[in-house]
């Protein structure tokens, strides 16, 4: 048995492989494209934010990779939620969300979207994003570097390849009972209007 | 004594005035619409100038008294004033041209033995009634205001045919000028041009549907007119066509918009919106109607666009030209403001009931969209008609190979190939679109749309209907262009009119021996002259 | 035959449209000091569009809007001849003109803008008012252009401008007319300046707010397309047209290139910002140039 970094990745490799032979040709040439065009509505939340501007511009061009940003929901691809939401936001974020086009994804942007970070007792925000929305990718750190930033992206870009069953929109469409009643729970009244029907023509 | 004779010019405007009026006919008022066909055939047929004078009397009061069922009494008081003005030039003209022809008969008339000076106060004595009856910019303060106030079947009558009785005046009686004295049509082009670009700029600026109408009416006409001043045989192709297509496409817009306002009973772009899914039909008829009013390609509307550029390019008239379309570029604005103030966005939340339409307002729409689509189709279907017509006015044929190819000296096009190109690649794209992997999932309610991540509430209001235009006030000079305004001179002119009686009546107040010291005075001048 | 020749022109446009969108990311990159996407990546982005898995539909009407431009689009590549002679790459160029070609460049957007209005998001129709009174604008220098061109060639057919244009090309006989087209060709293929129809925060990207999916696929294949058709146009009247396959892609290229440079070092302007400095100085220019003639 080897050991060490290229054992470990060699393992993930294999893996990779493993689920790739089970889809079909097709299916492999639209998880490629998919992983190779994303758009970003970025949502500047809290202040991980200004970790974004340097990530999309000169100096380190994530554009490269294929990420662009886009302005409204219904053309995005992923949704980069950074840092901590207040309710108030929250709101918004779930509307924009929902709004997306599946295939989607989320990306949690600092320590706040998993388990509050430095707010972790503050008593206007949430503490652990995932409880609203499915988020597919973590990048922790306070503030994450944009480094760490595109190697979420990177991390993503495989999710999206190996065109799993555990994607967040999938576990949001089957696990929509559970995501709504945390919803409503936080919002009580004032909660958006909900789409579950949406997701019952889709299946 | 009524002299009349047939000819193609007169079969063409009375045809077309027949289609629109017995489209429109209604048990109600169906005496007086009547009494204006009758009217109407009294001018196209006329062969003496009387027979002409009397019919355009004749449509002047019937036209006044369907109006005054509805309008208001200064709205009257300035159509009627208007076309007496318009009637009476006409009169001076006849006057003039008999004096010198000695007979009344249209076919002896001949410019060419005019004295310049003749020839000149005739043919601005007929422009003024022609540029009254069409509306040009200056006379066109009645128009608005008729056209908004008559009602809504009675506006297209208004619009698609009374509009165009000056354009046949002017062919009957100047298109056989001299060739050499040019200055009055030159303006006139000029006017025609300016007219169709300060009226497309004010109508983009309405908030009443039936006012941007008139004001599209206006500018519309200010392409006739231009077309017509250039006295050429194409050139009077364009204006034929371009009568032609107008009067469809009014027809078809004027009832549509009375459809709307009878199914919900309001007039105002900032009232309406988001009827599309309601009435599809309706819709989709007045999109025909104003793909055919910018004069875009594939509907009949191109056409007499196309031939009126060919003509003044073949002219040489860059300048004109560009003016000419730059407003025909900008009355996509208030086209595009027609259909989206009614049909689309958002419904007002103050919505109340609709009504069902009559059946009645889909016929006249529904025959002139056929006739649009089919003159898209053969553009050149018209052709001979108006080549025969041009002969008849002394000009050379126009060039006529196939119903689907529209000749000019600039180039042709062909019709059926750019339609039936248009068809196959639509129904390609949409093919390829149902296809395709992507599953179209329809939005939950007039609320989905993304909206910064809002919801919006009732209240808020989504539609934009009459704020489009607001902008182009804040452009330098279309905001000179909406600033001016045509009534003011004419209530200057009232006020200058006022004075003068005034002072008229003073001398009536004078004391008796000054009048018969005037009168002695007058009496003694008359002497002398005579003397 | 005019079947296939149709079908190349159109794939022609297709994979050029593509090739110089994405040139255009990339170009745009290195002014800005970044290495940019790969060139393909338009074309990935317009697959992976047309296979996302949902789109959003507001009805028949903003079903039809991105079809209708499609179609508009589709049009104008066949109704603009590739090469300046001879039968081949002319498309149904022989049953249209000038004219025509100038009127159909309007049809696609009616359809896409009455898309647009359907689907009641107020954003899209101020994204659309902006368009229309940037056209207002943007049309009279370049109608100026044109109907010099067409002067000067005596007629408004194809064949006859590249006649005219035998000798020396439009560009160096009557480069003002030139400026004022290029000015103005600069707003029609949306570069800055004139750029704000689609402000992507202020009016939410505009007219394609609501376009998800397959339709927003749909709309970034034409602009691909309808770009490459501009540049036909441009091409056309000014630099001579092309003599072959190698000088259409020489001449689109520079012209392309040119527009992408000015473009990607302005700032934008506002609407009124940019009508009044269409009015002014290209108007002017297109005027002198008129009289030069
Ligand atoms: S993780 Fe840190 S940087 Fe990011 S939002 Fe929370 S506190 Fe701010």
């Amino acid at each position: 048995m080897e050991e060490g970094f290229n054992a470990y990745r060699q393992s993930l490799e294999s893996e990779e492989q493993s689920i790739k032979s089970t889809q079909s040709v097709v299916e492999q040439a639209i998880a490629w494209f998919r992983a190779h065009s994303m758009f970003v509505l970025a949502y500047g939340t809290g202040c991980g934010a200004i970790e974004m501007p340097p990530t999309f511009t000169s100096r380190y061009d994530i554009e490269r990779l294929g990420v662009v940003g886009v302005a409204t929901p219904r053309q995005a691809d992923i949704l980069i939620v950074s840092g901590y939401c207040s309710p108030k936001t929250l709101k918004r974020v779930i509307r924009s969300y929902e709004q997306m086009s599946d295939p989607k994804y989320i990306i949690g942007l600092g320590s706040c979207t998993i388990n509050g970070g430095m707010y972790w007792d503050s008593y206007n925000t949430i503490k652990k994003l995932d409880d609203f929305l499915p988020v597919d990718m973590y990048v922790n750190g306070c503030m994450p570097r944009p480094e760490a930033l595109i190697e979420g992206f990177v991390k993503l870009q495989e999710k999206i390849r190996l065109n799993s069953s555990e994607a967040g929109y999938i576990k949001y469409r089957d696990n929509y009972a559970h995501y709504r009643a945390n919803q409503e729970r936080l919002f009580g009244a004032q909660v958006a209007p909900s789409y579950e029907e949406n997701f019952a023509g889709m299946n | 004594m009524l002299h009349f004779e047939a000819t193609l010019l007169g079969h063409l405007f009375f045809g077309l005035s027949l289609l629109v009026i017995v489209a429109l006919l209604r048990k109600n008022d169906g005496l007086w619409h009547l009494l204006l066909l009758g009217s109407l055939g009294i001018i196209f047929y006329a062969s003496s100038l009387v027979t002409l004078f009397i019919g355009w009397e004749m449509m002047g009061w019937s036209g006044y008294f369907i109006l005054s069922k509805t309008a208001r009494v200064s709205t009257l008081q300035r159509y009627i004033l208007f076309n007496l003005g318009g009637a009476f030039a006409l009169l001076g003209a006849i006057a003039l041209l008999f004096s010198f022809m000695g007979s009344m008969m249209l076919c002896d008339i001949d410019l060419t033995l005019l004295p310049v000076w003749a020839l000149h106060s005739v043919s601005a004595l007929v422009l003024i009634a022609v540029f009254v009856k069409s509306g040009i910019i200056g006379a066109h303060d009645w128009v608005v205001d008729s056209y908004q106030e008559a009602s809504p079947l009675f506006s297209a009558v208004l619009s698609a045919i009374l509009s165009k009785a000056g354009i046949y005046l002017f062919i009957v009686l100047l298109l056989k000028q001299p060739h050499d004295e040019r200055v009055l049509f030159e303006l006139m082009a000029w006017l025609g041009a300016i007219t169709s670009v300060v009226a497309t700029f004010k109508a983009i600026s309405q908030d009443e549907i039936k006012r941007l109408l008139a004001y599209s009416s206006i500018a519309q006409l200010g392409y006739i007119i231009t077309a017509l001043s250039l006295m050429q045989a194409y050139a009077l192709e364009a204006a034929l066509y371009h009568t032609v297509i107008h009067t469809l496409v009014k027809l078809l817009l004027f009832v549509n918009v009375a459809a709307i306002m009878a199914i919900t009973g309001k007039e105002r772009f900032s009232e309406l919106g988001g009827l599309l899914y309601r009435v599809p039909l309706l819709f989709v008829l007045l999109v025909i109607g104003i793909i055919a009013l910018a004069g875009m390609p594939l509907l009949g509307g191109f056409n007499g666009k196309f031939l009126l550029y060919t003509a003044l390019l073949e002219e040489k008239r860059a300048l004109l030209l560009a003016t000419v379309m730059f407003s025909s570029a900008s009355a996509f604005l208030y086209c595009y403001k027609l259909v989206y103030g009614i049909y689309l966005g958002q419904r007002p939340h103050d919505e109340s009931p609709l009504h069902v339409s009559p059946k009645s307002y889909y016929i006249p729409q529904l025959l002139s969209a056929a006739l649009l689509i089919l003159l898209g189709f053969l553009p050149a279907l018209p052709t001979p008609l108006f080549s025969a017509i041009g002969v008849e006015a002394g000009f050379s044929a126009l060039e006529f190979t196939k119903p689907s190819i529209l000749n000019s000296p600039f180039g042709s096009f062909n019709g059926a190939v750019l339609m039936s190109a248009f068809g196959v690649v639509f129904v390609l794209i949409l093919g390829l679109l149902q296809r395709v992997h992507s599953k179209a999932k329809a939005a939950q309610n007039a609320q989905d749309i993304s909206y910064c991540g809002e919801v919006p509430k009732a209240g808020v209001n989504l539609h934009f209907g009459y704020g489009m235009g607001h902008e182009l006030g804040r452009i330098g000079f279309i905001a000179f262009i909406l600033r001016r305004q045509s009534r003011r001179f004419w209530d200057y002119l009232n006020l200058i009119v006022g004075d003068l009686s005034i002072l008229l009546r003073s001398l009536y107040a004078l004391g008796t021996q000054h009048i018969l010291l005037l009168s002695l005075l007058g009496f003694t001048l008359l002497l002398l002259g005579g003397l | 035959m005019v079947l296939i020749d149709c079908f190349l022109m159109l794939l022609l446009a297709y994979g050029f449209g593509f090739l110089y969108y994405g040139l255009y990311r990339n170009l745009s990159a290195r002014v800005h000091g970044r290495f940019g996407p790969s060139l393909a990546q338009s074309f990935f982005d317009s697959v992976k569009l047309f296979v996302k898995e949902q789109s959003t539909t507001f009805g028949w009407m903003f079903y039809a809007g991105p079809i209708i431009m499609a179609t508009g689009a589709v049009l104008n590549v066949l109704f603009i001849p590739f090469i300046n002679h001879g039968d081949s790459l002319q498309g149904l160029s022989s049953s249209a003109n000038l004219i025509v070609v100038l009127y159909l460049m309007v049809l696609g957007p009616l359809g896409n803008a009455l898309g647009v209005g359907s689907n009641g998001n107020p954003f899209g129709v101020m994204g659309i008012t902006r368009g229309l009174t940037r056209l207002i604008a943007l049309e009279l220098p370049f109608y100026l252009a044109v109907i010099g061109v067409m002067i000067d060639a005596g007629s408004a057919d194809f064949s006859a401008i590249f006649e005219a244009q035998s000798q020396e090309m439009n560009l160096l006989k009557h480069p003002l007319l030139f400026m004022a087209a290029f000015i103005s060709f600069l707003g029609f293929m949306g570069k800055s300046p004139f750029d704000v129809v689609g402000a992507p925060q202020e009016v939410y990207s505009g007219p394609a707010t609501e376009f998800s999916g397959k339709f927003f696929a749909l709309l970034l294949s034409q602009s691909a397309m309808f770009s490459f058709a501009k540049l036909l146009l441009m091409v056309n009247l000014f630099l001579g047209g092309a003599d072959d396959l190698g000088d259409l892609v020489l001449k689109t290229f520079v012209l392309f290139v040119a527009a992408t440079f000015i473009g990607s070092v302005y700032a934008r302007f506002s609407t009124i910002q940019s009508v009044e400095f269409l009015m002014r100085i290209p108007t002017l220019l297109g005027i002198v140039g008129l009289a030069l003639l």
